[in-house]
């Protein structure tokens, strides 16, 4: 027979992976009573994810299509005046340069209807990146050539509609007639302005010229983008010409964007999207955690009896501890693969689905470090709420099983996990914290006494900090 | 006073002297185990007697480590319980006893086997699925390793429950009344499992039940009633030791 075990245990393992072998024998008896816990970790991270992986596809698109967006490698613009020669001939020197005026104005049909329109009036460069659409299909040039009497234009279909205008038909702008040859129907550098307040109606800066409207006091705003030679258009060549600026033309006045920060206000609505997703995923792992601690008290009530078996067999008050930790962490991992798997697919779905009807440009692809976090983030809320009912399954009694009254006990748990509770808490709101890029919101919502994490566009943020610093653009640059 | 131990042996598998144990709170504290003075040698088969709320339970779990004595002195397979905190008690238990339940207590997610294998994995042994499979063998059910308690009779769950508690090789084997749940056949059967497992390892084996003819296969019977000791030696050789 067998030898002893008070002589064979020393030279026994230490268990090794015990608790996982135990736990994945526990999980034998199904996930009954874990359906919810599954699908609140699911959700939550899903959401984190998704978020994180959304918004960074987003913010890489944004980098990816930098120089289309800002319409050129640099934009340098100016409110209410132009360039001075001077000005001008050191953006000349630097390489090719595209001038694009814009502005408030009022287009008046010849019915006497009038509209609020963006006009753009662009020179011959233009564009120096990207395409401009036109329907019907012409050159730009062509269809802002002044002919007839008349300049041409580019309208928005909203501007059309408004006026009750087809192509062909005039309006006035200032003193110049316009003739609208063609509805634009795709303007590249458009996201770089931000939101309009009416309806673009683009048109050479001849024309505009000949409107009367640049007047003293005309609120224009004069866009002088910069395309350097394609053999010196590296990141290097881009700070280089941005540190001349602010050396040899102090006085400019002017704003400087390079094409890694081709539109902040497009950013800054990128990130309140972002904020507002976040939210609900914040909300569902919220939701989640209350999810688990109630499944894992259920669970564990329902296991007292083996629990208090393992006790009797020898296991420890933590070593019971650690074979249903480990259980609630492997069904947490259940509950995250999905969620992760939905979350990295989320921007490739949107970029699928959404992608043609998007204004923004999003660059789908797997986001390691969004997935990552999203992961530590379900993990670590499964365990923050499950560390309190397991805390108890340290202390099952086992005298219970002669008397076959394995009673729920309610006791608090002792301090250490009571402790680790608290630390997990922490762990997880600081988490959120520092990583949030609104952290009033954060601190807001701890202060309701729930460990949210925010995992936002923190990776964009730090992204486009790095950015800024990395160009060394200089401070007078938004 | 009762002073319950066998003469000649002086290092006995269980020395308990003294010892008291209420149970409860406030006005529910029940006083159960009332000045215990119960000596067992090694080897020795003690059947523990007693009418229902005796303390014959409470006696075990004392013995077991799974209660502390309010006083007196508990020295158990030559350690005194008293001094040993709670993760120590469990590594004690898993080291030196074994214990069948009246309701077997079998993991329902485990094998047959795993459930044999669970005290000596938790021992850390390299080897506790081939020492399982031998005491799986050795109640005769080598043919049911991978079937789950579920699908295993009352009798079958008993005797791999014996297995479990026997795989460690305890110093001490408790057995509380491990056929109350079975048909009289199936029962025997048990027993008589209980008894050659006791005697091929040399176990101390404490029994409790309510058969006065099981009983009556100890060495020794110990009669329980309300809390205090009231014994009866079975054999004329026992008797000595009381």
């Amino acid at each position: 027979m067998n030898a002893p075990l008070s002589t064979s245990f020393s030279r026994g393992r230490s268990g090794g992976p015990l608790p996982l072998r135990f736990a994945a024998r526990e999980l034998r008896g199904g996930l009954r009573g874990f359906y919810v816990f599954i699908a609140c970790i699911a959700l939550g991270v899903m959401a984190i994810a998704g978020v994180g992986s959304v918004a960074s596809g987003l913010v890489d698109g944004l980098a990816r299509e930098g120089r289309v967006i800002l319409g050129g490698d640099l934009a340098f613009s100016l409110s209410l005046r132009e360039a001075s020669a001077g000005e001008r001939a050191f953006l000349d020197r630097r390489g090719r340069v595209s001038l694009a005026a814009t502005m408030r104005a009022m287009a008046r049909a010849q019915d006497g209807r009038t509209a609020l329109v963006e006009v753009k009036a662009v020179d011959a460069a233009y564009p120096l990146y990207g395409t401009v659409a036109l329907d019907p299909q012409q050159e730009l040039a062509q269809a802002l050539a002044q002919r007839d009497g008349a300049f041409g234009a580019a309208a928005d279909p909203t501007l059309l509609a408004r006026l009750d205008l087809k192509l062909g038909t005039r309006i006035t702008l200032g003193s110049a007639t316009i003739e609208i040859r063609a509805v634009l129907t795709s303007e590249p550098d458009k996201l770089a302005g931000g939101i309009g307040f009416g309806p673009r109606l683009l048109i050479s800066e001849t024309a505009l010229r000949a409107s009367g409207l640049l007047q003293p006091g005309s609120v224009v705003r004069w866009h002088y983008r910069l395309r350097l030679p394609d053999n010196d258009a590296t990141d290097t060549a881009v700070r280089a010409v941005t540190a001349a600026a602010q050396a040899q033309l102090p006085e400019a006045g002017w704003e400087v964007r390079s094409r890694a920060n081709a539109s902040p206000p497009l950013e800054r609505n990128v990130e309140r999207f972002t904020q507002y997703l976040t939210l609900v995923g914040l909300t569902a792992l919220l939701v989640g955690g209350v999810g688990v601690a109630n499944a894992v008290k259920g669970h564990l009530d329902r296991r007292r009896e083996v629990i208090a078996t393992l006790k009797a067999l020898g296991a420890t008050g933590t070593r019971v501890f650690g074979i249903y930790l480990t259980q609630v962490l492997v069904l947490a991992g259940l509950g995250a693969l999905p969620g992760l798997a939905i979350g990295a697919a989320l921007p490739f779905l949107i970029a699928w689905t959404f992608g043609a009807v998007l204004p923004l440009p999003i660059a789908p692809a797997l986001h390691p470090g969004e997935l990552a976090l999203a992961l530590l983030y379900g993990l670590l809320t499964a365990a923050a709420f499950a560390l309190w009912p397991l805390g108890r399954a340290h202390d099952v009694p086992v005298s219970a099983l002669f008397r076959d009254e394995v009673a729920s006990d309610q006791r608090r748990p002792r301090r250490p996990y009571i402790a680790a509770t608290v630390l997990l808490g922490c762990t997880l709101a600081m988490l959120a914290v520092e990583l949030a890029y609104d952290r009033r919101i954060a601190r807001t919502r701890r202060l309701f006494g729930s460990p949210l994490p925010i995992s936002t566009a923190r990776a964009r943020s730090r992204r486009a900090s790095s950015c800024r610093s990395a160009w060394g653009l200089p401070s007078w640059s938004p | 006073m009762h002073d319950t131990s066998p003469s000649g042996r002086s290092d006995p598998a269980i020395a308990l002297s003294g010892v008291n144990l209420s149970l409860g709170r406030g006005a529910a504290r029940v006083h159960i185990l009332k000045d215990i003075d119960l000596h067992i040698g090694r080897g020795e088969a003690i059947g523990l007697v007693g009418p229902s709320g005796s303390g014959k339970s409470t006696l075990l779990m004392v013995t077991a480590g799974l209660e502390r004595a309010d006083t007196g002195s508990v020295v158990v397979a030559g350690e005194a319980l008293g001094t040993l905190s709670e993760d120590a008690l469990a590594r004690f238990r898993g080291r030196n006893v074994g214990i069948v339940f009246q309701s077997f207590h079998l993991i329902p997610t485990m094998t047959a086997l795993e459930n044999i294998a669970v005290p000596l994995e938790l021992a850390g042994l390299a080897d506790a699925h081939e020492r399982a499979a031998r005491e799986l063998a050795a109640v005769g059910l080598s043919e049911r390793r991978q079937h789950y308690p579920a699908e295993l009779s009352g009798g079958e769950q008993q005797r791999v429950a014996l297995a479990r508690a026997l795989a460690p090789n305890p110093a001490i084997l408790i057995a509380d009344e491990p056929t109350g749940n079975l048909d009289e056949a199936t029962g025997a059967e048990i027993i008589d499992l209980l008894f050659a497992g006791h005697a091929q390892r040399g176990t101390t084996l404490v029994l409790v039940t309510h058969d006065a003819a099981l009983a009556a296969r100890c060495d020794r019977v110990v009669r329980l009633r309300s809390g205090r000791i009231e014994a009866a030696p079975k054999r004329a050789g026992a008797e000595a030791h009381l």
